[in-house]
């Protein structure tokens, strides 16, 4: 299972489109097909290496550092965003070494790529490599700032950055969540505003501390929402520890955080369809998405499942238009139906 | 939780429909292959006219802001004439459906009868297909 979320840009119209790669949907094809003619994303995001994120992508993309993953047909990044884990972690395997070989020659080169995080937290990693800190330190970006060559006049959009972070503890910069990206983009439609935040697979515990460390610097605006990505595919982790019998109870900070939402939001599940009953270890838990339909109840907004829309047996990408209404899904027939028309009824007596 | 008016006449099977147009409604809404409608149920209404009722509900692709209290999820019934000599007649069930722009006059205010085409019915029926009178039915939703 493969996640890609997909933005684009029509002048004031925004489109969002949610591929998850599973049995049913050829995820590399999906995207292709999103693509039409043009070869190349503007920005590619790695929210974190666990495999279910980044697989395949060493056959899709064209990665600059070798000459293996060029040639016709992939998909070239213009800049390629990741978390600093991405650049320092030990032991890697798979398309997340690829991708995390990939990372490292463009911050070596020092172009075509933006890292998350305290620059500090890189120190070591350019000492071995031999280069000044400050000679990359504009291809790092922060928690709480937002990320050049985005603006909400210029390309409609602006994305701030919640994770990775550091706390203070005992008075020390404590890296949390340096594994994770995190962030709420803003679409500008004339006058209006849409808020969407994107939150890779966090557990409450760090979501918890993302929401005190953003109401402790005032940015509670941050934090609003009219899309929300749920983290770690409807898992019940990122609400609480403690699963409930048929919901989830978020922990204080969390439900805080799904209170941010604005009427008619959308709640959007990147997962399997949600199991009636039973207890799985592995997400989407039950639970947890009887949590999210409350939610939605209540703000009047829709909770969508990736891998039951628009049905269980015909899943097809999630897509949300974002114009002066806000956020829409886009909910065509046609879609997925181009049989049904051709297909007879049955003669009556 | 919303509230539906109720529909008149006798409760039958999908089987028991004998107007063309009403089978083919139906046999689209079971289609697996047709997401955002789901079929309710079917109705034949009393002797003077024997027009069949379906009825069935909608999922609207509704934005954000709306003008009009357009829910998520709406349950309408399209009434169907055994001569077909008039357009299927689609009333929204809601209760407190509100006052959209594009309404038939009735002589009852409740259910409210949904305006779906211009055309005159001898022409529209020439193309009619279950599928395009259901997606025209949700597209109205948000016209």
């Amino acid at each position: 299972m493969v996640l890609s979320l997909s933005l684009e840009v029509h002048s004031l119209k925004f489109t969002l489109s949610f591929f998850l790669g599973q049995d049913h949907i050829d995820l590399a094809a999906a995207v292709q097909d999103k693509l039409g003619k043009q070869d190349y994303f503007d920005v590619v995001a790695f929210t974190h290496a666990d495999d279910d994120h980044v697989h395949g992508a060493s056959e899709f993309f064209h990665l600059d550092h070798a000459k293996k993953y060029q040639g016709t047909g992939r998909v070239k990044i213009n800049e390629l965003w990741v978390p600093a884990a991405i650049i320092v972690e030990e032991g890697l395997e798979n398309d997340a070494r690829i991708i995390q070989a990939e990372a490292r020659y463009r911050l070596r080169n020092g172009q075509g790529i933006r890292v998350f995080s305290r620059p500090d937290r890189l120190r070591d990693w350019f000492t071995e490599e031999n280069i000044p800190l400050a000679d990359r330190e504009h291809l790092i970006t922060d928690a709480g700032l937002l990320i050049p060559g985005f603006t909400k006049s210029g390309q409609g959009v602006e994305f701030f950055v919640h994770s990775p972070f550091a706390e203070r503890l005992d008075g020390e910069l404590v890296d949390r969540n340096d594994c994770s990206l995190v962030v709420q983009a803003t679409f500008q439609s004339n006058s209006y505003e849409t808020r969407l935040i994107l939150s890779a697979d966090t557990t409450c515990e760090i979501l918890s501390d993302m929401v005190e460390v953003t109401k402790y610097h005032e940015n509670e605006a941050r934090l609003g929402w009219d899309i929300f990505k749920l983290p770690h595919h409807c898992s019940y982790h990122s609400l609480s520890e403690e699963k409930g019998e048929d919901i989830t109870e978020p922990i204080p900070e969390v439900k805080w955080l799904f209170e941010q939402g604005a009427r008619g939001g959308i709640i959007v599940s990147t997962s399997d369809p949600i199991p009636s009953h039973g207890d799985d270890t592995q997400p989407p838990h039950r639970q947890a998405a009887n949590y999210y339909r409350q939610v939605a109840d209540t703000i009047k907004g829709q909770f969508k499942v990736t891998m039951e829309h628009p049905t269980p047996t015909n899943p097809a990408p999630l897509v949300i238009t974002i114009d002066d209404s806000g956020a829409t899904i886009k909910k065509s027939i046609t879609m997925g139906s181009v049989a049904v028309t051709s297909v007879r009824a049955p003669r009556a007596g | 939780m919303d509230t539906y008016l109720s529909v008149q006449g006798e409760a039958i099977t999908s089987e028991e429909l004998r107007i063309p147009k009403a089978r083919e409604v139906v046999y689209a809404l079971q289609l697996d292959a047709i997401p955002f409608v789901r079929l309710v149920e079917c109705r034949r209404l009393p002797e003077s006219s024997h027009a069949e009722v379906i009825v069935f509900d909608v999922e609207v692709e509704l934005g954000q802001r709306q003008i009009h209290d357009i829910h998520q999820y709406e349950r309408l019934a399209a009434i169907f004439d055994r001569n077909d000599t008039t357009s299927p007649e689609v009333l929204a069930l809601r209760a407190d459906f509100p006052r959209v722009p594009h309404l038939n006059l009735r002589k009852d205010e409740l259910p409210r009868s949904l305006c779906l085409f211009e055309e005159p019915y001898s022409e529209l029926k020439l193309r009619w297909t279950a599928t395009a009178f259901l997606e025209r039915i949700r597209v109205c939703f948000v016209e």
